[in-house]
């Protein structure tokens, strides 16, 4: 047992190495691959030729217009859509009779395919930001809310009671108890929904846009450019970890709020 | 022991019943369709196939052309455009695609071939469609500058033609914002002037002009405005196939091209009334509306189905608008092209 924190250290140094191990011998193999003629580069591309595209669009600067546009899009729709769940959700969770009302409405919606609904929202607020931003909102909500609402509803009812024999006024109970362990729940609602938002922006995009990492795509996609649609995942992908990073350091920063467990 | 010899019993009856009705099955099945000779498979991509470029495919189908030939023909309407059928194509997922001929020279840019092997219509049959509400402003081409346009998707036909519109007008391609909107909700985006102008084909064009919400720039529904616009002959859509179906399926080749040919001939000696009666009523839509809109781009199709050397050249030259084909890459038209087997069904 005393050992624990050693065998830790070693065991994430290793677990980094495994990780760079494999995804070398797995570009390696692609790479490999399409030289050797296994695979057709025109539909998967090539290691090589990804790492020159990517650098090519960071040397002119290219993609981060691109980037820029959606991101913006990503992280006002993120952060209403959060903003919106956690509210609606503190609500609900407060005020059981709404919810016990909207509970089949809030269920329905939820299981409405949205990226089948991006076209009307194209029409609905035009071809530019606004749009997306709908779409994110429209992704991200639920999964905030239902997390919020959860959260709520699952925090430890002796606590809940201890304050209020000891005289919580309804407003310390939010910022004291209620919101604390709820913060729990949301924050792993964050990391999830961060894709979702990315997800919304690009769909929207994808389909009805003049710039962004859809419009990007969507490009190379009609140019049969198999470099360009997977240079372009790859740039997003890269977006989200960075933004994953920020939400973690975030959550670590602010676990000190988390109740004891009992 | 025992236990488990009743369950392999009761597996054997089961068993043998799936046989029993799996056999009865089969002779239900062959009975249905009797001795005559199977007719042979293939699939077609289209991208949108009620769209009027398409007619040629979708009328022989209609008409059962494919079927007199032989062949058994499913259309497959690939959501998502063009480029998408065309994806299939390059794929393997169907034997053939009604596509512009953009899509075959794009594929050759990326090391891929595909052959047009049959014209389905030799002009672009688009028109380039500007809001009412900039009828003072934007009299020519020229004054779209700095203005947003609508394509119906980034690095579709219509995005080339429209970059080669403005390039000739003196208008440099990165001095306007182009929108991908959408073939069918262009009306809306020009209605809710998230674009100014944009790049319409019909039915929508035609609608759009009738309603009195805007009016054309270009028309190359015609050959006088393809040739004024563009200066000469624009090859539009072709029906596509691999090198390999060629090699493989010469003679299905030359079956569809028969088909094809033939229905050819019907469009340009039949009135749009006619034509909407002979397609289903899913892909004509209004009968009336087909009929006008047909009307207004009844140039655009071939008697001869013959693909136009100097059209694939110009369509070449617009790709090379937005580097598509790269200055420095030279492209035989003559190679993205086969007429052979229009010629041997034309008899010449």
């Amino acid at each position: 047992m005393l050992a624990t924190s050693g065998v830790d250290k070693v065991s994430r140094a290793e677990v980094y190495l495994w990780r760079v191990v494999l995804l070398g011998a797995f570009l390696i193999l692609w790479e490999a691959a399409t030289r050797r003629g296994w695979v057709d580069p025109f539909f998967v591309s090539q290691p090589t030729v990804l790492a020159m595209q990517i650098a090519d669009w960071i040397r002119t600067g290219f993609i981060f217009r691109h980037l820029v546009v959606t991101m913006q899009e990503t992280i006002i729709g993120f952060l209403l859509g959060t903003l919106l769940g956690v509210a609606v959700g503190f609500l609900f969770a407060h005020w059981e009779k709404l919810a016990r009302i909207f509970d089949p409405l809030m269920v329905a919606l939820n299981a409405m395919p949205r990226v089948v609904l991006a076209p009307l929202f194209i029409l609905w607020f035009g071809l530019g930001l606004l749009s997306k931003v709908v779409m994110v909102v429209s992704l991200v909500f639920f999964v905030v809310f239902f997390s919020t609402y959860t959260g709520i509803r699952e925090v430890d009812r002796d606590l809940v009671n201890n304050a209020r024999i000891l005289g919580a006024s309804p407003r310390h109970m939010i910022r004291h108890v209620l919101l604390p362990s709820a913060l729990t729940w949301i924050f792993a609602s964050l990391r999830t929904s961060v894709g979702f938002a990315l997800i919304g922006a690009v769909v929207g995009e994808y389909l009805g846009s003049h710039e962004g990492m859809g419009y990007v795509i969507s490009y190379a996609e009609s140019m049969f450019n198999a470099t360009g649609v997977l240079a372009g995942l790859l740039v997003l992908m890269a977006a989200v970890i960075a933004i994953d990073i920020g939400l973690q350091r975030l959550d670590a920063r602010f676990s000190y709020w988390k109740p004891v467990p009992k | 022991m025992r236990r488990s010899r009743e369950g392999k019993d009761v597996m054997t009856t089961l068993l043998r019943r799936i046989v029993a009705v799996a056999v009865l099955l089969a002779v239900l099945v062959s009975g249905g369709a009797p001795a005559s000779r199977a007719a042979e498979k293939v699939t077609v991509g289209v991208g949108g196939v009620a769209l009027m470029v398409y007619l040629p495919t979708a009328l022989a189908k209609a008409k059962g052309y494919f079927a007199e030939e032989g062949l058994d023909v499913e259309i497959l309407d690939i959501k998502g455009g063009g480029s998408q059928a065309a994806s299939a194509l390059i794929g393997g997922s169907v034997d053939f695609s009604a596509n512009a001929i953009d899509h075959a020279i794009k594929a050759r840019t990326r090391g891929k071939d595909l052959i047009a092997v049959h014209s389905h219509v030799r002009l672009p049959v688009m028109g380039l469609v500007v809001a009412n509400k900039y009828k003072g402003e934007i009299k020519s081409i020229a004054d779209l500058k700095g203005r947003p346009l609508g394509v119906t998707s980034p690095g579709s036909q219509t995005h080339m033609v429209l970059g080669y519109l403005l390039v000739k007008s003196g208008v440099k391609a990165d001095e306007v914002k182009i929108v991908g909107a959408g073939g069918n909700t262009m009306p809306l985006a020009l209605e809710k002037d998230s674009v100014h102008a944009g790049m319409m084909v019909d039915p929508f064009f035609t609608v759009f002009l009738k309603q009195g919400k805007g009016y054309a720039l270009v028309d190359m529904f015609t050959t006088k405005g393809t040739v004024e616009a563009m200066g000469g002959e624009v090859q539009g859509t072709t029906l596509l196939t691999r090198p390999d179906v060629i090699a493989r399926r010469p003679a299905t080749v030359q079956k569809m091209v028969n088909a094809l040919v033939r229905a050819n001939k019907l469009i340009v000696g039949s009135s749009g009334e006619e034509l909407a009666k002979a397609l289903p009523r899913e892909l004509s839509g209004d009968p009336k509306l087909y009929a006008e809109s047909f009307e207004h781009a009844r140039e655009a199709f071939p008697a001869d189905s013959l693909v136009s050397r100097e059209g694939v050249a110009r369509v070449i030259e617009t790709m090379r608008v937005f580097d598509v084909v790269p200055a420095g890459t030279k492209i035989d038209p003559e190679s993205l092209f086969d007429n052979r087997y229009v010629l041997k069904a034309l008899g010449r």
